[in-house]
């Protein structure tokens, strides 16, 4: 049976087992900022606008 | 690119336009779909009463003007040929505007309102360096809801040392009184600034100049090499590009610092674009440039000739291209230049070197291909990709409001 525990605290590749939530919290901004530095510039502002909710169905312009 | 305005122009919405019964003559290939009058920039004299040093025009101490029948034939050919399907601007540069007579512009504004097919569609933006404005000029703007830009580079130490008169004496204090005279009238205006060596070691004396100046927008032009400035200051290298970025990236934390009081037209581009979902990302959608798009930009000179894509192509020789003068308007239609064998030259290479930009570049669909004049004076090719231009004013840009606002979420 699958652990769903383990699988809550798996971020990717990242094992937060073990962590306090803070260290965790800490562990997912590093990521998303590694992130960041991996993705092109048309792909880091589409990630910002789908964050935002700004796509062409619901864009307000 | 002097202009400010041409930014700020909305994009026109290409699903609605007319085909227009001309448009079939235009060469096979070229996308008519987008043809559509962005700008119209009308040159009533290439005399310029001052000389920068930086100045791309050729013919500034001519004082040729404007006849009124090259002028009705300019209107005449623009309303039969059927771009003008939406609001386009009229922009008075290529030489200083204001050292032609208001008188002229009073009776050039009524030919140009004669045209009723036009009527309600134009904006007139004149693009001056400010020296000559007075009481006169602001009443005439204001009757005529006149765009105004004036050319400043910043503090007197760095506009004196490229824009100054035949005598090598500074404009600035002129330049100055003329902007005082429009804030006294109440008339708000743009300012465009060129950014050359010296000014990249004062961002703070800039951005503080223009703060407190009371100024509504500024948009910085980097020194381009173009026409007969052949050279830049700014140089080129990765050591020039990095002091460029550190200019930039210090202008936008100092505005930031102090909640964005000024409007700065590289950052505002980029941050819309940014929000906005139509262009650049995965959903596909670019930028539309009014440079790359032919008849989108069109360059008229005192003569009634006239060129397209690229202003600065105006009235320059070319030994590549042969000339960039595709027609004249008091002989020919404007869809006649589609048939001229240097237009043909021209247009496959932008589209060429458009196609490079979008194959090469994860820039393209925020920009829509670099300045077809910037490819031409830098890299000796229309059917080329990245310029200075593209590195300073599209790149670093969306970089620096891109990582602002990514560190603002916690994302960079």
């Amino acid at each position: 049976m699958e652990n769903k525990s383990a699988k809550k605290t798996q971020v990717g590749e990242c094992d937060l087992s073990g962590l306090t939530m803070n260290e965790r919290i800490d562990r997912v901004r590093a990521r998303r900022k590694e992130m960041t530095r991996e993705l092109s510039v048309p792909n880091r502002i589409e990630r910002l606008r789908s964050m935002m909710g700004l796509t062409r169905e619901v864009c307000p312009f | 690119m002097p202009f400010l305005t041409q930014y700020f122009l909305p994009m026109p919405d290409t699903a609605t336009l007319e085909p227009q019964q001309s448009i079939k003559d235009i060469p096979q290939g070229m996308p008519v779909q987008r043809i559509n009058l962005g700008v119209l920039v009308i040159q009533a004299s290439p005399f310029c009463n001052i000389n920068c040093d930086y100045c791309y025009l050729p013919n500034r101490t001519s004082t040729v003007r404007m006849d009124f029948d090259v002028l009705r034939n300019i209107m005449q050919k623009v309303a039969d040929s059927g771009i003008a399907q939406h609001e386009f601007e009229i922009l008075w540069h290529a030489g200083e505007p204001l050292a032609v007579p208001q008188k002229w512009y009073e009776e050039a504004f009524e030919i140009i309102d004669s045209y009723e097919s036009l009527r309600g569609k134009i904006s007139h933006t004149v693009q001056t360096n400010g020296t000559l404005i007075n009481d006169k000029w602001c009443e005439f703007f204001k009757k005529h809801n006149v765009n105004v830009g004036v050319s400043i580079d910043g503090p007197d130490f760095i506009h004196d040392a490229h824009r100054v008169n035949r005598k090598g004496e500074g404009s600035f204090k002129k330049s100055m009184a003329g902007a005082e005279k429009l804030k006294e009238h109440g008339i708000g205006f743009g300012v465009v600034a060129v950014i050359s060596d010296k000014s990249l070691d004062h961002p703070e004396e800039i951005f503080d100049f223009f703060n407190n100046a009371g100024i509504q927008g500024v948009g910085f032009n980097i020194e381009e090499v173009e026409g007969i400035n052949a050279t830049s200051s700014l140089g080129i290298g990765s050591e020039q590009d990095k002091r460029v970025d550190n200019f930039l990236k210090r202008v936008y934390e100092l505005n930031k610092s102090k909640n964005f009081p000024l409007r700065i037209r590289e950052f505002e581009l980029a941050r819309n674009k940014i929000f906005d979902p139509y262009t650049g990302g995965s959903s596909g959608g670019v930028y539309f440039n009014l440079e790359t798009n032919p008849l989108s930009m069109i360059s008229v000179d005192c003569y009634g000739n006239f060129s397209t894509f690229s202003p600065e192509l105006l009235g320059q020789a070319s030994e590549k291209y042969g000339t960039f003068t595709f027609g004249n308007l008091n002989t020919g239609s404007i869809f006649d230049a589609t048939q001229n064998e240097a237009f043909q030259k021209v247009d496959a290479d932008v589209r060429a070197g458009n196609k490079k930009c979008s194959e090469t570049c994860e820039f393209y669909a925020f920009c829509d291909g670099a300045s077809p004049s910037n490819k031409y004076y830098e890299n000796g090719s229309f059917d080329s990709a990245e310029t200075m231009h593209c590195r300073h004013m599209i790149q670093a840009p969306l970089r620096i409001v891109l990582d602002d606002i990514e560190q603002g979420m916690g994302l960079a």
